[in-house]
């Protein structure tokens, strides 16, 4: 008698049974999609016709389209200032609530709640503090005597003042994420540290952040993807303006594809969006080798 | 399981509705949305074989979810379409063409309605909308700023043929008041919004576009002088607030700190509403040096082109541009204006017993306005025009000509590539 071979054996096939509910909701729902809008990107369609044009869509937005490098650069400037801004400043805040202080708790929620605000509800409040006649900030700035500004409607400042604005957020999940790092490096460590005379800064900087460096490249790949999504901000602050100054690469994708119905130039965008990403996230990747250390990792 | 089984049977027994089903989507405030309730009610009192169920959907998400269910072949029977919006909508096919039951409803006549009002739902010679919340622009004055800066009613002015915009300029720097800081506490003036400077652009002879709607006109003298007029009131007299100065509706008209406002006659169902504590009135939008500034703007009742029910649509639809449903609201509740002729001429819509008394002005308005120059590229074309109107408006740069001379080449060039990409 002959044995006839299982495609998968009884507890891969149990495993596939319930994750199908998932993998069909991802090929419906992202994978479908996505191999949609890649098809989209070579065609004309606006919604009432549907023309294939090869890479005509690639072409005009690499070569004729100066809004497309407009919205880049506003978005790699974004990226590039506001992500290690807020991978220090969320360091910073999680170390500070790590300490052990009366009242810790209290202050981790303090800390916590910006992050639970809407962001259109932190967008309006924001547009409040930067209004150059009644706002917090130019009111705190002429109390010192110094001169206000038009944050939001000067071309100089207005991608600035969102980039400030972004700093909101570092008490949300980033630094969630640090604190657990923190709390996860063994005591032994900094007391071998003291031991050996390191000072306080030395312990940080040798014993603190190669622990934490695979948290920071985890913080790191997520918030340049985010940075390059940011969407609601612009739309609701400066609604891309003025004379396109914060007219972020995603708010350019969104007036493309739901304002104009250029859904094939807009998926166009969006797949190059994706692959200047997928080119970021391998850099760190292969930069990460130098500096992101993994407990019990043997280095040659 | 008992219980679930009975509910069954009972749902089995369930009379059937044959009443025909219509779904009409709709946005507004509260009001606006409580009158479309009243108004659908009514109507399937009157039309028992039909129940039509409004659709509402909030405002800032109407425009993505309306397109998302046309393209997905899921929108509702009727369907009230934004004249911004109707152009690009329209020349997508999405709406039914409506000439065929305007032939054979006998009871259904084009000519009772205003010529404009006809003419926005019109597309390549053919009816595809049915225009409901009518309106134009207008001017709304405050009577108390007014009467203690000595200044004569502006609508005395306009029947001498003098209520110009040199003449709003003049006004609104008497009414401007600064306090001992340089603080302003009133303004005379609101620098007119998009799109209330097309219509001074047209006041003073120029044009956004041309009547093919494929060239920009701005960098017309005429234009040009438009613009700056509107630039200077904030940045050279000092009697409009700079946007910084209106933000968050300080200096809005119901607050009282603004003596003369460009808006819509629509929003005095607002001020009704919020019973302002002062006298207002409106007149007519101001003479130019080369015409008047009359536009008209409405919104556009379509109805789907894949309606498995086109005839109780056009019921509905005929019922919500009919005599009675305009009575409830532009006389009875004064939404906006009537697009029937002979309700916008009636004694009740005329002399109305609380404020906007001078109902001539909008009836002027509305018979007079020329329809705005939107297309089916109107969306990246004013987006392509915002950043030098921006510009100018926020000071940036002083000089309408070279603001102007930039947008239109903005504008033209996109204008001229081919539509799609």
């Amino acid at each position: 008698m002959t044995k006839t071979r299982r495609l998968v054996d009884r507890p891969s096939f149990w495993g596939f049974l319930f994750t199908t509910p998932w993998l069909v909701g991802f090929v419906l729902f992202t994978a479908g999609p996505m191999l949609i809008s890649l098809y989209l990107s070579f065609t004309k369609y606006d919604l009432s016709s549907l023309e294939f044009v090869g890479a005509k869509n690639y072409r005009k937005l690499l070569f004729d389209e100066p809004l497309f490098w407009k919205s880049l650069q506003v978005t790699v400037v974004y990226a590039l200032v506001s992500v290690p801004l807020g991978i220090v400043g969320s360091l910073a805040l999680a170390i500070l609530l790590n300490q052990k202080v009366r009242g810790q708790r209290l202050f981790r929620t303090m800390a916590y709640l910006p992050s639970l605000v809407p962001a259109v509800a932190s967008s309006l409040l924001w547009m409040w503090i930067y209004n150059s006649e009644y706002g917090l900030l130019n009111y705190i700035l002429g109390f010192f005597g110094f001169g206000g500004a038009e944050w939001l409607s000067d071309e100089k400042f207005a991608l600035w003042a969102l980039i400030l604005m972004s700093l909101w957020g570092i008490g949300g999940g980033r630094m969630v994420i640090f604190l657990a790092g923190l709390q996860g490096i063994s005591e032994t460590y900094y007391e071998a540290a003291r031991i050996d005379g390191a000072s306080g800064w030395q312990q940080f900087r040798y014993v603190t952040i190669p622990q934490l460096s695979p948290v920071i490249f985890f913080n790191l790949i997520l918030g340049i993807i985010s940075a390059f999504q940011v969407f609601t901000q612009a739309y609701v602050m400066t609604g891309g303006g003025p004379n396109n100054a914060t007219l972020f690469y995603a708010l350019n994708i969104f007036r493309n594809a739901f304002e104009y119905f250029k859904l094939g130039k807009a998926s166009a965008m969006a797949w190059i969006m994706f692959i200047i990403l997928l080119i970021l996230t391998a850099i760190q990747f292969g930069t990460s080798r130098r500096w992101v250390h993994y407990e019990g990792e043997a280095k040659s | 399981m008992w219980v679930v089984a009975a509910g069954m049977l009972a749902g089995c027994n369930a009379p059937v509705d044959k009443r025909v089903q219509l779904r009409y989507m709709a946005w507004g405030n509260p009001e606006q949305l409580a009158i479309e309730d009243r108004l659908t009610e009514e109507f399937n009192k009157l039309n028992p074989d039909i129940h039509v169920q409004v659709f509402k959907v909030p405002q800032s998400a109407y425009r993505n979810k309306m397109i998302l269910m046309f393209a997905s072949r899921t929108a509702p029977d009727v369907v009230r379409v934004d004249h911004y919006d109707f152009p690009q909508l329209a020349v997508r096919d999405y709406f039914h063409d409506l000439d065929e039951f305007i032939a054979q409803d006998k009871e259904f006549n084009l000519k009772d309605y205003y010529p404009g009002a006809v003419e926005e739902g019109r597309v390549n010679g053919k009816i595809k909308g049915l225009n409901v919340l009518f309106g134009g622009g207008i001017m709304f004055y405050n009577q108390d700023i007014l009467a203690q800066a000595g200044l004569e009613d502006p609508n005395a002015l306009w029947k001498r043929g003098e209520w110009t915009y040199d003449k709003v300029r003049e006004y609104a720097v008497a009414c401007t008041k600064f306090d001992q800081n340089g603080k302003p506490v009133q303004f005379g003036v609101n620098v007119p919004a998009f799109p209330f400077y097309f219509a001074v652009v047209q006041a003073f002879g120029g044009k956004f576009l041309n009547d093919t709607l494929d060239k920009c006109l701005l960098d017309s003298p005429e234009a040009v002088e438009a613009m700056q007029y509107m630039a200077d009131l904030r940045w050279k007299y000092r009697c409009a607030p700079s946007p910084a100065q209106g933000a968050a509706s300080a200096f809005a008209f119901e607050t009282g700190k603004l003596a003369l406002e460009f808006n819509y006659i629509g929003n005095s169902a607002r001020l009704r509403q919020m019973k302002v504590r002062f006298k207002w009135d409106v007149c007519p939008m101001p003479l130019g040096s080369r015409g008047d500034s009359f536009f008209v703007k409405g919104n556009q009742l379509t109805m789907y082109q894949e309606t498995k029910h086109p005839q109780e649509a056009w019921r509905f639809m005929k019922f919500l541009t009919g005599p009675d449903a305009e009575r409830i609201l532009y006389i009875q509740e004064r939404r906006q204006s009537p697009t029937r002729m002979d309700l916008a001429k009636s004694e009740a819509f005329l002399h109305p017993k609380e404020p906007p008394f001078n109902m001539e002005a909008v009836a002027l308005t509305v018979a007079r306005g020329k329809t705005l120059p939107i297309g089916p590229r109107w969306q990246e074309t004013i987006t392509t025009l915002t950043p030098e109107l921006d510009n100018l408006f926020a000071g940036r740069e002083k000089n309408a000509a070279i603001a102007m001379k930039r947008a239109t080449a903005d504008v033209n060039k996109n204008l001229a590539e081919e539509p799609g990409f």
